[in-house]
């Protein structure tokens, strides 16, 4: 069960810093502004980097020593990569609906 | 803002100037909830500085034009463009040789000998025979005031009796006509009427001491003698505008053609001037028929306009085209504090006002309130109606581009883009055309480039006069290099900090913080926008206001 709470909070530390950097990110002007672009590639990039660095960090630095409970661990790890990914997505989309205006929205 | 119906009339090329100046003023926002009926009125159909300033007022319509709604759009408030203008020309008829000068239009030749000898007795009389009876009309009465106030006078009464008798009339009559129509209409509840025009050139100063009789008299031709002007109810009011600027002088060479027999020499400027000056404070007419006359001058040495090159002196048509001058904007002022004051009007005789600015260290120092005082708080009112246009003209033509490209995509396009990437669809629906008319409206308004070379509009030309002096912003925002432009922060236009946009602290800038305000803010039922190019201004309008920080 821990696999899956860490999957999610790891999710929505990533999301945090989406938004963070989103919000960073300046409004431009002129006649192409890539500030939208950017912020939807940063999300997604994100995305992506999300269960990639949730597995390594979840096998290689937080995995249990005892042999049955790595075991267990890793079995887990798979689905709780999936969700923190499922998760990642579904609160960044409810957040781009959220402030549909505001620089979050770019996302979606 | 008074509740009496407004007109506004210009009258040769410095009143056409002055009207373009008055145009700016409507479109910074300065006419709340009015409809204004403009006149142009000239005797040079094809003057360069009236047809600039006729197109000028066409594109403003077109701009408050939607394609729902009604032509010239509506009167709103607290917005840009809020004002209505309803143009109409009229210019006097001296083409062909019947009617190309003096002596062909009055007939001398024509009538019984002893009629003849009478009319042309009287002519001589008053004027000069071979050069002021025979110069062409066509270019204006070059400063020969005394021939003007005749013919402008005739000219005017000609079209209504020609209106009245239902003959064959031109389009200029009837929209004369029509301005009638409204004045008379409007006369039964109460209008004030603002004449723009110099006292020291031709067709203004001619025309200025003569407007008010020769339209009671339109008006009581026109109507069978049914109606008239009352001029308790109907309130004139003008500027004294004195010379400013001087031209090359004309030669022998350019002279010795009966066409150009009289050509206006800008070295008689000063003294048409003080002539002109002790006229208006002696004539009786005058002084009855306005109420209020705004002496309006420039106190140091004036600038030299026109090209070194020409040959010759431009005496008019289309390549009269002078740049525009404080002056013209301060005569605009002077029409708005006419047009809004409240009191002042119960006078027997006209009253004469002037204000006077810093001059010091040989350079001046202009502030908002030295325009249109800071009475019911118009200075500050200006100050940020000025400042949002000059920021907005800033924003379409720099960091939009709208200066420096013909791209579709460019200037307010630009805007309702960046709007709609944050999800604001609301003004998807203005057209590239629109967008391109009030591109247009700012490259007038303050500047455009054509590859290398930089045009200056009129508020750069306007600032130019009083350069280097200082001239309401910082002197960064008149820059006129192109890079600087690209560059310029727009949140930084006013000399005053406690006036800067708010940067919005470390991950952000002045733009950026703009943009978050313009997301945030909304236009509001009290502007009375209608459609969807009003709601937009409206909107952007609402949000430059809140980024100044001058009226909350």
């Amino acid at each position: 069960m821990s696999t899956y709470i860490i999957a999610v909070i790891f999710a929505a530390v990533i999301l945090l810093f989406a938004a963070l950097i989103s919000n960073a990110i300046k409004f431009e002007g002129g006649v192409n502004p890539t500030d939208p672009r950017r912020r939807k590639i940063w999300f997604w990039v994100l995305g992506i980097l999300n269960p990639i660095l949730f597995y390594c960090i979840a096998a290689f630095a937080m995995a249990p020593t005892n042999k049955v409970q790595y075991n267990k661990w890793m079995d887990s790890l798979p689905i709780a990569t999936g969700i923190g990914f499922v998760v990642y997505i579904l609160i960044g989309f409810v957040l781009s609906r959220m402030f549909k205006n505001g620089k979050l929205g770019n996302w979606f | 803002m008074s509740q009496e119906k407004l007109f506004v009339i210009g009258i040769g090329g410095t009143g056409m100037r002055c009207l373009e100046a008055f145009t700016h003023l409507c479109a910074i926002g300065m006419f709340d909830n009015q409809e204004i009926e403009v006149l142009t009125l000239d005797t040079d159909q094809l003057n360069g500085n009236k047809t600039k300033t006729e197109n000028l007022i066409e594109l403003y319509s077109r701009i408050k034009t939607s394609v729902s709604g009604a032509q010239g759009g509506t009167p709103n408030a607290n917005t840009f463009f809020s004002a209505k203008l309803n143009l109409h020309r009229f210019w006097t008829n001296y083409s062909g040789s019947a009617r190309a000068n003096y002596r062909s239009l009055s007939h001398l030749s024509e009538g019984s000998p002893e009629k003849q000898r009478s009319n042309k007795l009287i002519s001589d009389l008053f004027l000069e025979k071979n050069s002021v009876q025979e110069f062409n009309l066509a270019h204006g009465y070059r400063a020969q005031t005394h021939l003007g106030s005749h013919l402008m006078y005739h000219a005017i009464v000609e079209s209504a009796r020609n209106l009245a008798a239902g003959k064959n009339t031109d389009k200029q009559d009837k929209e004369l006509e029509l301005f009638m129509n409204k004045l008379n209409d409007a006369g039964k509840l109460g209008a004030r009427v603002f004449v723009f025009g110099s006292i020291f050139g031709g067709t203004g100063a001619s025309s200025i001491p003569v407007i008010p009789k020769a339209f009671q008299d339109f008006i009581r031709i026109r109507s069978g003698g049914n109606s008239t002007i009352d001029f308790s109810k109907i309130k004139f009011g003008s500027t004294l505008l004195t010379e400013y600027f001087t031209f090359k002088k004309p030669d022998k060479v350019q002279m010795s053609t009966k066409d150009d027999s009289v050509i206006a020499d800008s070295s008689f400027f000063a003294l048409n001037s003080q002539a002109a000056l002790q006229f208006y404070q002696n004539d009786p007419t005058v002084q009855k028929t306005y109420k209020t006359m705004y002496h309006i001058g420039w106190p140091i040495e004036s600038k030299k306009i026109g090209d070194e090159k020409e040959t010759s002196t431009i005496t008019g048509g289309e390549k009269q085209k002078n740049p525009c001058h404080i002056t013209e904007m301060l005569c605009a002022c002077a029409a708005y504090d006419f047009l809004t004051k409240t009191k002042g009007f119960d006078v027997e005789k006209a009253d004469y006002l002037y204000k006077a600015i810093e001059f010091k260290d040989n350079t001046f120092n202009i502030s908002f309130n030295d325009f249109v005082g800071n009475e019911n708080k118009a200075g500050d009112i200006f100050k940020n109606r000025l400042g949002a246009f000059f920021s907005l003209a800033h924003i379409v033509l720099s960091i939009n581009e709208a200066a420096f490209s013909t791209d579709p995509r460019a200037g307010m396009r630009a805007f309702i883009k960046r709007l709609n990437d944050q999800k604001i669809q609301s003004y998807d629906t203005i057209s590239d055309e629109e967008c391109a008319e009030i591109n247009e409206y700012f490259r007038q308004f303050a500047y455009s480039a054509d590859g290398e070379r930089f045009y200056t509009g009129w508020i750069y030309q306007v600032r130019s006069t009083v350069a280097p002096g200082s001239f309401l912003f910082d002197s960064k925002a008149f820059t006129t290099d192109m890079k600087e432009l690209r560059k310029l922060d727009i949140g930084q236009l006013f000399t005053e900090k406690n006036n800067w946009w708010p940067d919005g602290g470390t991950f952000s800038n002045r733009f950026n913080k703009f943009i978050q305000t313009l997301i945030d803010v909304k236009y509001e039922d009290g502007q009375k926008v209608n459609t969807t190019k009003e709601q937009f201004m409206a909107h952007i309008f609402n949000a430059i206001t809140k980024s100044q920080n001058i009226i909350n």
